[in-house]
């Protein structure tokens, strides 16, 4: 079955190129079937229309990427800002791992 | 908005502490460099570098360095950068640096900061020698430019630094309007 993705992105925010070259050489090194969809977040209104808790937003099959997001410190859930991933070793970073990537997208592939 | 251009003098300001006291250039007088960051709680690039910026204060302190943090985003937009939640972090982190609430916002604009984490740092008679970046990665690991390291080890042996110029990587600074 093929993974529809959702890459959702805010320009103001620097790593968006580079976790969307990320997600792409996971998805090609695990050989998984997907559509990318980028998506881009322009203003606060789309913000609050598309969910999106900050840039990159990986939406797989409608389903955030990340079972415990984490909060942006923003006033509203929904808010134009850039997105914290946390790693394994408890460090915060502006982007996912690639390994954690792998495993989010396999676990998503088979459920 | 205009960017403090290298070589320029510091822009006087006046800002409070989260503990309690007031800080301006003048607090700052006997150090031989002084590294003013804008910084703030909620950016994911600041929290990537900080544990390194706590690393270069305490390695250069005795050395005459001072940096200092300093948070403009606007709290009502972004409540984790309140005064007290930026007291909290400072007291998580064990801050060994000052960390000043521009709530005016009128020091970032004054210095055309942008984004977070942005260092501008200051030779001994306060010209800007260094701005941008603290070092070419977020990943510590990856690091292969240590640009404000770098810039302070020069400005100690009275040198300019070897690259007084990079961009800065990180979050938009959250302006009020």
């Amino acid at each position: 079955m093929t993974l529809s993705i959702d890459y959702l992105w805010w320009a103001e925010c620097p790593s968006h190129e580079e976790g969307l070259a990320l997600l792409r050489a996971v998805i090609a090194a695990e050989g998984i079937d997907a559509v990318i969809r980028r998506v881009e977040v322009c203003d606060e209104s789309d913000a609050q229309r598309l969910h999106f808790i900050g840039s990159p937003t990986i939406l797989v099959n409608g389903q955030d990427i990340d079972p415990h997001p984490v909060a942006s410190g923003a006033a509203s859930i929904y808010a134009l800002t850039c997105r914290a991933y946390q790693r394994d070793d408890g460090r915060m970073a502006p982007l996912p791992t690639r390994e954690w990537l792998r495993r989010r997208l396999s676990a998503l592939n088979t459920s | 908005m205009s960017r403090l251009p290298i070589g320029a003098s510091a822009i006087p300001f006046e800002l409070p502490g989260i503990d309690g006291r007031h800080y301006s250039l003048e607090t700052f007088a006997d150090h031989q460099v002084l590294g003013l960051i804008f910084s703030c709680n909620h950016c994911p690039y600041v929290q990537a570098w900080e544990e390194r910026m706590i690393d270069v204060q305490h390695e250069y302190a005795e050395r005459g360095v001072a940096l200092v943090l300093i948070n403009a985003n606007d709290p009502q937009k972004y409540p984790v950068d309140s005064f007290e939640a930026m007291q909290q972090r400072a007291q998580t982190f064990k801050y060994p640096f000052p960390y000043l609430h521009d709530q005016p916002q009128t020091t970032a604009r004054a210095y055309g900061a942008e984004r977070t984490p942005e260092v501008f740092l200051f030779n001994q008679a306060r010209e800007l020698v260094y701005h941008g970046a603290v070092d070419d990665n977020r990943e510590p690991e990856h690091v292969q430019q240590h640009y404000l390291r770098n810039a302070i080890e020069a400005v100690l042996a009275n040198q300019p630094p070897p690259i007084s110029e990079t961009p800065a990587v990180g979050c938009t600074i959250k302006w009020s309007v």
